[in-house]
């Protein structure tokens, strides 16, 4: 390197120090233009950095009034902020509201929302607060969690939870990298599990699951499992399960159509079938399952009512083509319609068991009273017929025989009576029973017409039951009753015959003389002859043990049950069935499934948190032991940082900043290396080449990757200009690559004039010298150039 | 006062010079001929070391120009003035600015316009004094090397080394070329070394001939001597083109 040596490397050192200055300026300024231009623009939208820490967004119409309440809210709550109206955007206004020292607090931030929810066109809060940090995403309960540890951070000013976000309010702007790296140390110290059931299975007590599972993970991988399991939920989540609820109930009602397919089709799901209609028309059938030869559809346009004829048909244009199937239709509306037709006609004749029932009890009554009649009875006929014995004897008077007859007589009336009443009581029984196995009967088949789940369903099978009931207990309480009435029947005849006998012996002794007592003595004497005396004496034994007092029980129970609430509930369920055609049901139903495509429907769902290095290998199977078959489990990140949305953009447009300055950095290097360095290193090569030594290398595309390399790499690092995601050692690779490219450019670039090189070399001077006052003279323009101005002497 | 003896160069494997002996006495006109390639220009730039070479001895008024320090062979060769054959002179500047330059940095403290005066008359010597202020690509070939003749004598040098001066001119230009270095010879303060091919030019002013051929002197001597008993086969050829015209 003999032109380093001639004097001429101070001017080299002086070129590189100028040239490292000027790109590393030029660098900065285009880095602060950037700045300041983007920078202005952002804080023109949304106010200086940290100026403001709620924007309240109104409805264009309403600002006015808003403006009104909410500086009024601001005075009485908020005392001291400030309100200012922002920009108008799509119909909407914005106003940034500056807390107060006083309330830059946790309980404000937490309570602000509602502060502000009334005021009129009040669209939403949103939270400026710079500098700030939000975890987002948080999983489960993990925020509070969360929280205690993120404020107890330094650099954490304070921070409140927000839904799933943990909002973190930094002391200084500055401390935001660090305040982030600590919190994302600190997430990544843990991780969560979550077991999530089935949509359609509901867990009882989540949080009690939760804690009987961490138990189980403890044990199993002595781990701290903390139960995070989350128990209230937003209003998204409980908008999207009401979705899949309606789905679910649309579902339950909407027309399935079975069709027994021909031999000789072959359908895909979703193939579309139609079924010849009323009017011309066509239900459009979708199939929706097949199962072998049977293939499940729903109604995709017209009615189940419309259709005609049982036959499914594929489709060959918008003609019936050839026959896919019989149909069998099912709609559930029309089903439960009928239910409810069937069960008001029930109410009726369930009025009837009051009724009857009470008939029945009175009528059980009289029994008891007749049978207490037919013992005086039975005794009194006893005590006559004694008389009548003696009588025969021939110990009587006439008339005293005439009255005794009139009383057997009546007495055996009264029997006669009272066997009647009991036959009338036994067949009011046997008539009752049969009812109530009738009503029974056809509850029955009501209730096999309702959702197994349905409470109507369980109410009535509670009435049966019920009804069940009380026809045993008629059937206990009277099954003596009919025995003993049964063994009355055949005495009817006798008694009748025998009421008839003392009625004519009365008549014949009414007309008998005076003295013809042994006529009269003969007539009494056939009376009291025969069996049925004794038989009827037999009958008083028995006893007639009747419980009516549990009947009586069972009675008012029934009346509890209030049949006609039911029906009436059946009725409102049948009004309240959306009044919807099938097609409707299922476009609905398909509307449902688009909208929830993609949304996680939250079914139950039990979070733990566990240190992340705990690796939780075989949690199914300890999931299925714990809780059962059918979850689903997954572990988690316990949330997702951040940056606010300045941040984010002032973090791009830092990136587009460096992006720039680098982009600076690196033409400008480009610049210097063709139009001053290749000037130099075509004098290296020319000097080299003079020399009596045999060169091994360029030492011209060595100097020009050197000083490439120093040139970027200086003003990268001086600048912090960076190529984003790209180490800073690849600018001295960039830079180098860069002195190479001019080193092969350099002749075309920067020739030398190799004659006047030697003329310079004639005259005595050094290579300082012919560079200052021939070379560079001659050269491109450039700072080489211009720095060697004040040297060169013409 | 220069004295080169056993002067070699090779470049890479060709031997271009095999050991190069000569004197040349002060105020002495020395004429280097030889076919084309010999090695004419490589002696000559080795005097002053614009061409390094390999080994011998050149001693210039008692000096060892070899062994000099890069400092001590600037100042030597701001004594002797070298005229190119291809002019080498600088385009960007005037022919005054061209004849001035050799000496800008060394007589810095003596003013602009002793120098320039200087040059004038220098100018006048080569017959352009009219151009002074002239762009060089305004000049004639013929021209131009009499700026470079110019050029070489502001030093005032002793020793004057001319590489084939006339051979990029056209033989009319050849001719005022040669008026103004037949001039110089005249002068008994300066030794002059010319290269070149110019056979009665040589004839005419040299005091002493130099044959060359392939990197050797294969005979030297008086014009008289060489041209008309020449002993070496070159000087042989020479004296024939002689009698040819
Ligand atoms: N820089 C160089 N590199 C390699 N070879 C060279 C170089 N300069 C000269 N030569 C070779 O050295 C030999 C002598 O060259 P030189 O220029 O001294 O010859 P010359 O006698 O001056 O010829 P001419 O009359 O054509 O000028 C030639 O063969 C030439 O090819
Ligand atoms: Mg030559």
């Amino acid at each position: 390197m003999l032109l380093l040596k001639s004097g001429f490397g101070r001017d080299i050192i002086i070129l590189l120090v100028v040239t490292i200055i000027a790109s590393t300026l030029l660098s900065l300024v285009v880095g602060n233009l950037a700045d300041f231009y983007f920078g202005d623009t952002v804080n023109e939208l949304l106010g200086d950095y940290g100026e403001y820490d709620l924007a309240l967004i109104v409805d264009k119409d309403l600002q006015e009034e808003a403006k009104r309440q909410s500086q009024e809210i601001i005075d009485t709550k908020l005392a001291g902020s400030k309100l200012v109206t922002g920009i108008e955007l799509a119909g909407q206004t914005n106003f940034f509201i500056k807390l107060d020292e006083e309330y830059q607090n946790q309980e404000t931030y937490t309570q602000v929302n509602e502060y502000f929810q009334n005021v009129p066109g009040y669209n939403n809060l949103s939270l400026m607060t710079e500098p700030r940090i939000t975890v987002q995403g948080l999983q489960a309960d993990s925020g509070q969690f969360l929280q205690d540890q993120v404020e107890a951070l330094s650099g954490v000013d304070f921070t409140f939870i927000d839904g799933d976000k943990l909002e973190v309010i930094v002391t200084d702007a500055e401390l935001l990298p660090d305040v982030q790296e600590d919190i994302e140390d600190l997430m990544a110290e843990y991780q969560v599990l979550t077991v999530r059931f089935p949509i359609d299975q509901q867990a009882d007590d989540l949080l009690a699951l939760g804690d009987q599972l961490a138990g189980a993970v403890n044990e199993e991988y002595q781990v701290e499992a903390e139960n995070i399991t989350k128990t209230d939920f937003s209003d998204l989540d409980s908008l999207v399960k009401t979705m899949s609820e309606m789905k679910n109930f649309l579902n339950s009602y909407a027309t399935t159509v079975e069709i027994e397919l021909t031999d000789e089709v072959d359908l895909q799901l979703g193939a579309q079938l139609a079924v010849p209609a009323q009017d011309q028309e066509q239900v459009m059938l979708r199939v929706t399952e097949l199962d072998g030869q049977l293939a499940r559809a729903v109604i995709t346009s017209g009615d189940s009512a419309e259709i005609l004829g049982g036959s499914a048909y594929q489709l060959e244009g918008d003609k019936l083509g050839a026959k896919a199937g019989s149909l069998q239709v099912s709609n559930p509306r029309q089903d439960l319609a009928y239910a409810v037709e069937q069960m008001s006609k029930l109410v009726p004749q369930l009025d009837q068991i009051f009724a009857r029932t009470d008939n029945l009890l009175t009528e059980l009554m009289e029994v008891i009273t007749a049978f207490e009649r037919l013992t005086e009875t039975l005794e009194e006929i006893n005590y006559l017929t004694n008389q009548l014995d003696r009588f025969g004897q021939g110990d009587f008077e006439l008339g005293q025989l005439q009255s005794t007859l009139q009383s057997l007589e009546d007495n055996l009336d009264n029997l006669v009576t009272l066997i009647n009443r009991l036959n009338y009581a036994q067949s009011l029984i046997i008539e009752f029973q049969e009812f109530l196995a009738t009503t029974q009967a056809e509850l029955r088949a009501q209730s096999n017409n309702l959702e197994p789940t349905s409470p109507y369903r369980q109410q009535l099978e509670e009435l049966i039951a019920n009804l069940a009931e009380l026809e045993s207990r008629i059937d206990q309480n009277t099954a003596e009753i009919i025995e003993v009435i049964d063994q009355y029947n055949p005495l009817l005849t006798e008694v009748t015959t025998w009421q008839e006998d003392v009625t004519r012996v009365n008549q014949v002794l009414s007309n008998l003389e005076a003295g013809d007592e042994k006529r009269a003595q003969e007539l009494v004497g056939d009376l009291t002859t025969g069996d049925l005396f004794t038989e009827l004496n037999q009958m008083h034994q028995q006893s007639l043990a009747l419980d009516l007092a549990e009947l009586e029980e069972e009675i008012i129970s029934l009346q509890r049950l209030d049949f006609e609430a039911i029906v009436e509930e059946l009725e409102y369920i049948q009004q309240a069935l959306p009044k919807l055609r099938d097609e409707e049901i299922t476009d609905s139903i398909d509307l449902i499934d688009q909208h929830l495509a993609g949304s996680v429907i939250p079914g139950a769902e039990i979070s733990l948190l566990t240190p992340a290095e705990a690796e939780l290998e075989g949690i199914e199977a300890i999931v299925e032991q714990q809780l059962g078959t059918g979850l689903s489990s997954y572990t988690s990140q316990i949330g997702v940082i951040n940056p606010d949305l300045r941040g984010q953009i002032y973090q791009i447009l830092s990136e587009v900043k460096t992006l720039l300055m680098a982009l600076t950095a690196i033409i400008f290097t480009l610049f210097s290396l063709l139009f001053d360095q290749t000037l130099l290193i075509n004098a290296i090569r020319l000097i080299e080449k003079d020399q009596n030594k045999k060169q091994w290398i360029d030492l011209g595309s060595c100097y020009g990757c050197l000083i490439g390399a120093g040139l970027l790499g200086t003003t990268f690092y001086l600048t912090g200009a960076e190529i984003p995601y790209i180490p800073f050692y690849i600018s001295f690779l960039v830079g180098g690559i860069l002195g190479i490219i001019a080193a092969k450019k350099a002749k075309a670039m920067n020739e030398i004039s190799q004659n006047e090189f030697r003329a310079g070399q004639a005259f005595g001077f050094d290579h300082a010298q012919i560079m200052q006052e021939i070379i560079i003279p001659t050269s491109k323009p450039g700072l080489l150039k211009l720095l060697n101005k004040r040297k060169v002497y013409f | 006062m220069l004295q080169v003896s056993n002067l070699t160069k090779s470049y890479g494997s060709t031997q271009v010079l095999t050991g190069v002996d000569f004197k040349v006495k002060q105020g002495e006109t020395v004429a280097i001929m030889g076919p084309s390639g010999c090695g004419k220009s490589t002696t000559i730039r080795c005097i002053n070391r614009l061409t390094e070479p390999d080994g011998g001895e050149i001693i210039f008024k008692g000096v060892s120009v070899l062994d000099l320090s890069e400092d001590k062979l600037l100042s030597l060769r701001k004594e002797i003035g070298f005229v190119f054959q291809k002019f080498n002179l600088i385009e960007r500047l005037t022919v005054l600015e061209n004849i001035i330059l050799p000496v800008v940095k060394t007589e810095a403290k003596a003013c602009q316009q002793e120098l320039e005066q200087k040059a004038l008359q220098i100018l006048e010597k080569v017959k352009l004094a009219d151009k002074a202020t002239s762009a060089i690509d305004q000049l004639s070939g013929g021209q131009k090397q009499r700026v470079g003749i110019a050029r070489a004598l502001i030093i005032d040098p002793s020793l004057l080394l001319l590489d084939e001066p006339t051979a990029s001119l056209d033989p009319i230009l050849v001719r005022e070329v040669l008026e103004v270095i037949e001039e110089l010879t005249a002068l008994q303060d300066k030794a002059i070394i010319i290269v070149t091919h110019e056979v009665s030019f040589a004839l005419q002013v040299a005091d002493l001939i130099l044959l060359m051929d392939q990197g050797q002197i294969v005979e030297q001597g008086s014009p008289d001597e060489i041209f008309v008993a020449p002993q070496s086969e070159v000087g042989q050829k020479y004296k024939d083109l002689l009698e040819y015209y």
